[in-house]
């Protein structure tokens, strides 16, 4: 990973972190009190979730399948609508800017058809003028820095390469290039790694730590128990649309988790 | 009751319908049909055998029909794609999705030799007409064929793309329409296909095309040369066919990979 880009995230959050004491939690980027979430059926799929992400932590959201984590996951990225309860971001800073969100789906949501670099800089479209965006057409310090995300995740062989012709840990690393280049404060993942054989989802997982110690946050949902207690920072088990527990990886055992998951 | 009871029943009610309406249509009258088919064997006959001092004039005239099927339907294609994109339910509201709908649902219900009848009359006879009357039909077709096709992009997509805060063009010439490319142009060779037969008869309006001169040959009872005009589509139509299925194909082997 680029030393610059390490550089530059560290200092924001050595900025955004300067005011608090050194035994203090890190500043919180996301609050969630309360929210109730539903889909047009009417079924209600997270019931009262309260839930805390802080700056620079990896958060994982554990929990059997349709227990409601993507839905979660959904609701806080704005996909769905929040039918009760309240998602307040930057709660310890009222004057911060809201801060910027990406959101990575269960399948990636890549365009097959496209490159890597074209899939990459679909991330920066909200920001490029509409007209020459729409011809293709990129000013070129947008296209290096996405050029330099892909070699520093380790794909500057495949810049160029459609999307349909890589691995799956490659579409990963470009999925994850598409959300770097939004400079995200905070990345929702969806299943992050539950199609990868274990050696690429260790090194997936290290290059999200990795990119967590720069100050970005991460909010990822798993079915995976052991990889939550080796990689994550706070750990949230889901079940049945209810948030049943929510606490530091490091105070919690795989036993413990599973037990709870059940 | 069980079942296998209610299909039989239902089975039953299908073959007495087919049976009656069969009947009604005289197809059940064996003097009728006896006398029909006796009429074609005549009918043949007198085809051959093909008259071929006439295949210069009747390839200038095939030219001329798939010039209209080929201009018809790139500018019904062009008109296609924008109002597919109004059309689109993950793209516009309701509204919209509805008051497009009901215009190409309308424009789908009139047949392409109707089409070419209303273009004769504004535009006179000729190929401009049958060009219009060609075009005006592949909008009512792929206008529908395309939005259903945007609808059936992968959520997963449309939702990480739109979840960059993209404009709503963006999100469809950066997501929906490369994921629904193959789509896009299988669907518009199929359309060509069937406009050069749809252009084929618009010359029985006037509109333009190798149809004018078969109704002339009906019309004369000069069957010999109908049948080189028959046999001259047939070729031509095969030859488009074929071309278009290996790009077809072709399509669907990098869709695959």
């Amino acid at each position: 990973m680029s030393a610059v880009l390490y550089t530059k995230r560290a200092d924001r959050l050595k900025k955004n972190i300067s005011h608090l004491k050194a035994d203090a939690l890190p500043e919180r980027i996301l609050e969630a009190k309360g929210v109730w979430l539903r889909y047009p059926s009417g079924a209600d799929v997270v019931c009262d979730a309260d839930i805390q992400v802080f700056r620079g932590n990896i958060t994982m959201i554990l929990g059997r399948s349709g227990s409601g984590k993507t839905t979660l996951l959904r609701g806080i990225s704005g996909i769905i609508n929040v039918s009760r309860g309240s998602i307040q971001w930057n709660p310890d800073d009222e004057n911060c800017p809201l801060p910027r969100v990406a959101y990575i789906p269960q399948t990636l949501g890549l365009v097959r058809s496209m490159t890597a670099l074209e899939n990459t800089l679909i991330g920066v479209l909200r920001d490029v003028p509409g007209f020459l965006s729409l011809c293709n057409i990129f000013p070129a310090s947008v296209k290096d820095k996405a050029k330099k995300i892909l070699t520093d995740l380790g794909l500057s062989g495949k810049i160029d390469t459609r999307v349909s012709r890589l691995s799956g840990g490659q579409r990963q690393r470009v999925a994850i290039a598409r959300a770097l280049i939004q400079d995200p404060d905070l990345i929702l993942a969806d299943e992050f790694v539950s199609h990868l054989d274990a050696v690429t989802t260790e090194e997936i997982l290290l290059m999200m730590k990795n990119l967590a110690e720069t100050g970005i946050s991460f909010l990822v949902t798993t079915h995976d128990v052991e990889l939550a207690q080796r990689f994550a920072d706070r750990v949230i088990i889901m079940n049945h649309g209810r948030i049943v527990l929510d606490d530091d990886a490091d105070n919690l055992s795989c036993p413990v988790l599973i037990g709870l998951i059940k | 009751m069980k079942i296998i009871q209610v299909r039989k029943i239902i089975y039953g009610l299908i073959t007495a319908l087919f049976l009656f309406t069969m009947g009604r249509m005289g197809l059940l009258n064996p003097v009728t049909l006896a006398d029909g088919w006796q009429r074609v064997c005549r009918f043949v006959g007198y085809m051959f055998p093909p008259r071929m001092d006439i295949l210069p004039d009747i390839l200038i005239a095939l030219l001329e029909t798939v010039e209209i099927a080929f201009t018809g339907t790139i500018l019904g294609f062009l008109f296609s794609i924008p109002l597919a994109f109004f059309g689109s339910k993950i793209l516009f509201s309701p509204f919209v999705v509805s008051v497009v709908r009901l215009l190409i649902g309308a424009m789908r219900t009139v047949p392409s030799i109707l089409y070419g009848v209303i273009f004769v009359i504004a535009f006179g006879l000729g190929k401009t007409a049958g060009t219009l009357g060609v075009a005006a039909y592949t909008i009512g077709y792929l206008t529908k064929l395309y939005y259903e096709a945007f609808e059936a992009v992968d959520c997963e997509v449309i939702e990480a793309v739109r979840s960059t805060g993209c404009r709503r063009l963006h999100l469809f010439r950066f997501a929906i329409i490369p994921e629904s490319a193959n789509t896009i142009i299988s669907q518009l060779l199929f359309m060509f296909e069937y406009n050069i037969r749809a252009s084929a008869i618009m010359g029985f309006v006037g509109a333009g095309g190798i149809g004018y001169y078969m109704l002339g040959y009906i019309e004369m009872l000069q069957y010999q040369h109908l049948f080189t005009t028959l046999l001259a589509t047939l070729v031509c139509v095969m030859v488009i066919d074929s071309i278009s299925l290996r790009v077809r194909s072709k399509i669907l082997d990098t869709e695959k990979k």
